[in-house]
């Protein structure tokens, strides 16, 4: 079973203001912009107390500036961006062995960017600015 | 000879980077990125390491983007040296401007892979320079030079989707071992770059995109608590060689 979580900023988020910024430079106006990092666990067993715990886990949510989402229903199109090999065992070491969260088979990371403009602007964005296809790949969600 | 050092907001790399330009012969301007500046004024540019808007998307990509970009590039097809170091390599990449095949990129640098460290990675590497035809940074160099020089990033890892023959000409730089053999394993391949790319120019030979660091390489006091001999000051000094007997 896979879990998603969408993890945003409470706090103005500078990475979203400067890419809306760069992207009005390239004469692309997108009205609104959220980025938020992706995780996507793989998992065995019960997946109501997964997303309870993991979500409380600091060294992905910060309570004092992140929020947690496991869906996103924000307005916009939604741009998801990873690495060709975007599965993170760095990450998987830390929550298995040493946080203790047992069932977590992989973990895949990247971003998703909300764009509130058109399709084809958001697709635009997305191949000049948002990704590098020799070493990312990107999906509409 | 005049050399403009490039700052986009970030870098923090200019004031050892125009130390050896400086030593290496070259009058030397700090051009920051919102300054308005004739660059026909400069016989070459360097774009200086650090985090340029804080590594902001990707690494380099935002200055990448800004309109000097675009001015530099007018300069490097006049046959001017361009040499991005680490952040500055980062930059170049981004704006296509290395391998240069297009306007768009066609190499990305992505996250280091690094089977020891996760992240951001520092430690000295040695390189060689490849056997390519001479350009704008090589010239003093001699086939079996081995250079001990610093790395220090996270994202230093040449990738492409181009064809690799098209690549392996450009290469001016590679990882290797003491006995300047092309190992790719890691540590002699610090990041798990492509063909162990430590540096790689464009089709002209004039513009140079760097992860290691030369700066930091150029002086005993850099080198000689690690018993290296500093070699650093050869990139630049191969780059004043080059404006006075090509441009």
């Amino acid at each position: 079973m896979i879990v998603e979580l969408f993890v945003g900023l409470k706090i103005p988020d500078t990475t979203a203001l400067t890419t809306k910024q760069t992207l009005e430079s390239m004469n692309l106006h997108v009205k609104n912009l959220q980025r938020y990092d992706y995780y996507a666990f793989e998992i065995r067993g019960d997946q109501k107390q997964f997303e309870k715990k993991i979500a409380s886990v600091d060294v992905i949510v910060n309570a004092n500036k992140n929020i947690a989402l496991f869906s996103l229903q924000q307005k916009g199109i939604k741009v998801l961006v990873k690495n060709l090999d975007g599965h993170s065992e760095s990450l998987l070491y830390t929550l298995t062995e040493r946080l203790e969260i047992k069932g977590i088979v992989k973990v895949t990371r990247g971003v998703v960017w909300v764009m509130d403009c058109s399709k084809e602007m958001a697709v635009e964005a997305t191949t000049l600015l948002l990704y590098n296809p020799n070493f990312q790949e990107y999906q509409l969600l | 000879m005049k050399a403009a050092v490039i700052l986009f907001p970030g870098m923090n790399c200019e004031n050892e980077t125009m130390r050896a330009l400086t030593v290496s012969g070259f009058h030397i301007e700090l051009v920051r990125w919102n300054q308005h500046v004739n660059l026909d004024d400069f016989s070459c540019f360097v774009i200086p390491g650090g985090f340029s808007y804080e590594d902001r998307i990707r690494a380099g990509v935002i200055a990448a983007k800004h309109p000097l970009l675009d001015e530099i590039k007018k300069q490097s097809k006049k046959g001017k040296p361009v040499i991005g170091i680490c952040n500055g390599a980062q930059v170049l990449v981004e704006s296509g401007l290395v391998p240069g095949f297009s306007s768009s990129a066609q190499m990305g640098l992505a996250p280091n892979k690094n089977p020891e460290v996760n992240g951001y990675y520092s430690t000295w590497v040695k390189i060689r320079p490849a056997q390519q035809k001479k350009n704008a940074f090589n010239r003093l160099f001699t086939e079996n030079d081995v250079i001990d020089i610093p790395v220090a990033h996270g994202e230093g890892r040449f990738a492409t989707k181009e064809d690799n023959e098209k690549i392996k000409n450009l290469i001016a730089f590679q990882y290797c071992d003491y006995h300047r053999a092309i190992d790719q394993s890691f540590p002699t391949n610090p990041n798990g770059s492509l063909l162990n790319i430590a540096g790689i120019t464009n089709e002209a030979g004039n513009v140079l995109a760097i992860m290691p660091h030369p700066e930091r390489a150029s002086f005993d006091k850099q080198t000689q608590a690690y018993g290296f001999i500093p070699k650093g000051l050869l990139f630049f000094k191969s780059m004043k060689e080059y404006i006075k007997e090509e441009l």
